[in-house]
């Protein structure tokens, strides 16, 4: 019903594009997350979508009305910002009603509107404050609040968690994923924060230099990521990396030690990027791969290890406080179904 | 473990706030001591000769503290010296500064906020260019536009009337006011707006409803600069106005400058004090809201 379809957005300033082609379509109800490093873009595509900013080219479709070139009131989409953006000449029962007020809601359905997120988020006890009086949750929970009285049918949320510090953080990423849950209402998610990204997200579209890296559900795009951009972007600590080389028959090799990976044939003699995750590294007597332990980070759940070895540093993820010491001599192996292969001039992904 | 006890508590020592009075703080003070006397010596004489007898001052101490204490001179000033043709004292003249300056003030002040929120919250094609007009405004000394603006006066029948002196105060205060809103709405929150545009905030709704409440301060410093500036004008009053709507300032120099026969210094200095009273006034009532942060609470702070 309330599906978002944006085709084709092209953005530029003069010789700057900001964003190249992107299509996306998000069904109804979906939980789309935007994630890139800054200056990707992220925030550009957000403010086309809210009507902030129009594309230089393309289309932009919620439900069966086309929005590309509507003002942001007339859209029937809410916006969260990472600064919260409460009016700070009204108290939080008036900041919620702002947007009702603007619409010409009768007064009674604007206080049953208020009292309605005030109790969903539980910020009930606070209407009669102003923002100034509130802590940096609370100023976030009515930020949404407003969002939610106008039940809009797309939620666009830029960043809103990046000012809370961390503990904050996590408990309100589950809140709004369960918000998200009951209310079922489309959402545009941006982040830079990748774990905010996996949490919530239905689907993911990794963002860089103004293009769609890969859109997909978090699962694949950490299981199988479609270049080594994402590869990186993804996962903590980062994805290990190495060159590795293709012998004649398209069998990938570390050091002329074939990994148990075989790409197409066409890639015969060229160097590749060879990756791995740092959970799928296993000491293993019988490993190809020699280390040495350089340093140990124990986190208290897990520990991650970080190892020389003849293709450069990597880093093992392994449960528990870990039972190595630094010095020890370590032989690695790895499943081959879990090797990441990555073309090293275009960083594409290789192998299935 | 002693050796760091002992290391601690010496840090303690070191650090603690110096209590005792330096040479150093003696000058300071001296200094501060001495500029405060070159500011309050000017006012104390006004005061202190306003209420003596003529007699007191002829007698040639200025400084003197009054032997006989009277509000005679302040009584002559506000409503019995000969300033036009009339006795009436500098009563009528009192109201037509005031007549005069809060509709110009008032007026500047909501033509320069509505210039600064324009010039900042929208993509004005020549913008800039503008507003560099308008500041340039700035700069014109009064000089330069009196035979001008005689003449528009003139066309637009408003000469020596209070109305032409507002229209003139006005006109002059929008220079200033587009400066200040301008770089007070420049540091505005763009989230904000942008929320307020997404919740269906228009125009005017924008501004009445979230830009002018924010706006105090800067209000504030605005209305104090331009009610001093205008108050204490006195080339436009002196050449826009006739006797009926002369300013205060105007009046007060008829008033030292026309007396016949004995010149009454103690009604001029009583005179002078009620001129500059409103200004004062004006600054010690509105002087705090120069401090207060009323954007606090609407973004991370």
């Amino acid at each position: 019903m309330t599906s978002l379809t944006i085709e084709n957005v092209y953005k530029q300033f003069g010789q700057t594009k900001i964003l190249q082609d992107i299509s996306l379509d998000l069904a109804d109800g979906e939980f789309l997350v935007l994630v890139g490093p800054s200056g990707c873009g992220k925030s550009t595509l957000m403010n086309i979508v809210a009507g902030l900013e129009e594309p230089s080219a393309g289309r932009v479709t919620l439900g069966t009305r086309d929005i590309t070139y509507l003002p942001p009131d007339e859209r029937d989409v809410a916006m969260v910002f990472q600064s919260y953006a409460l009016y700070p000449n009204m108290t939080v029962a008036q900041n919620i009603a702002f947007p009702l007020e603007m619409r010409k809601v009768p007064k009674a359905d604007r206080q049953a509107a208020v009292q309605k997120v005030s109790n969903m988020l539980q910020i009930d006890h606070l209407l009669d404050r102003k923002p100034r009086a509130l802590s940096g949750g609370q100023r976030q929970r009515v930020a949404i609040g407003r969002a939610l009285a106008r039940s809009p049918s797309l939620f666009l949320f830029d960043e809103p968690l990046s000012n809370l510090d961390a503990k904050l953080r996590v408990d309100m990423r589950a809140e709004l994923k369960k918000l998200h849950m009951r209310t079922g209402v489309t959402t545009i998610y941006v982040t830079h924060d990748q774990v905010e990204a996996m949490t919530l997200g239905t689907r993911i579209a990794v963002l860089k230099d103004g293009l769609i890296q890969q859109l997909a559900t978090p699962m694949e795009l950490y299981e199988r990521p479609a270049n080594l951009f994402v590869a990186g972007f993804i996962g903590s600590p980062s994805i290990n990396t190495a060159e590795a080389s293709v012998d004649a028959s398209g069998n990938v090799c570390l050091q002329a030690q074939p990994v148990g990976v075989r790409i197409d044939p066409v890639h015969v003699n060229k160097t590749v990027i060879f990756g791995i995750r740092p959970e799928d590294l296993v000491v293993d007597s019988d490993g190809v791969i020699d280390a040495t332990v350089s340093l140990l980070e124990p986190t208290g759940a897990e520990s991650y290890v970080l190892v020389d070895t003849a293709f450069g540093e990597f880093t093992l993820r392994m449960p528990g406080p870990g039972q190595f010491n630094l010095g020890d001599k370590l032989k690695l192996s790895f499943p081959a179904a879990k090797v990441h292969i990555f073309d090293k001039a275009s960083e594409v992904r290789l192998n299935d | 473990m002693s050796t760091q006890t002992t290391a601690h508590t010496m840090a303690i020592q070191a650090s603690r706030k110096p209590s005792a009075f330096t040479l150093e703080r003696f000058w300071l003070y001296l200094i501060l001591c001495l500029f405060a006397f070159m500011f309050l010596m000017p006012i104390y004489v006004m005061l202190v000769n306003s209420i003596k007898p003529l007699d007191e001052i002829r007698a040639g101490n200025l400084v003197a503290l009054p032997l006989a204490p009277t509000i005679e001179p302040w009584v002559q000033a506000w409503s019995q010296a000969q300033i036009g043709v009339q006795a009436t004292g500098l009563k009528p003249y009192f109201l037509n500064s005031f007549l005069m300056v809060i509709p110009a003030v008032l007026i500047s002040t909501a033509l320069g906020a509505l210039n600064g929120y324009v010039l900042t919250q929208f993509k004005v094609k020549g913008g800039t260019l503008l507003f560099g007009l308008v500041l340039f405004s700035v700069f014109i000394p009064f000089q330069i536009v009196l035979i001008p603006m005689a003449r528009l006066l003139g066309e637009l029948g408003l000469a020596g009337s209070v109305k032409g002196l507002i229209l003139v105060h006005t006109v002059y205060g929008i220079g200033f006011g587009t400066l200040f809103f301008r770089n007070f709405y420049a540091a505005f929150p763009q989230e904000l707006v942008k929320s307020a545009r997404m919740d269906g905030a228009g125009f005017f709704v924008l501004f009445w409803r979230l830009m002018l409440p924010a706006s105090l301060p800067i209000v504030v410093v605005n209305i104090i600069w331009q009610f001093t500036n205008i108050w204490n004008d006195f080339l436009f009053g002196a050449s826009f106005s006739d006797y009926s709507s002369y300013p205060l300032t105007v009046a007060l120099n008829n008033l030292v400058s026309s007396s016949t026969g004995v010149k009454e210094y103690n009604v001029h200095f009583a005179g002078a004090f009620i001129a500059a009273l409103p200004t004062l006034i004006v600054y010690i009532v509105s002087g705090k809201y120069f401090v207060r942060g009323l954007m606090a609470g609407s973004v991370k702070g």
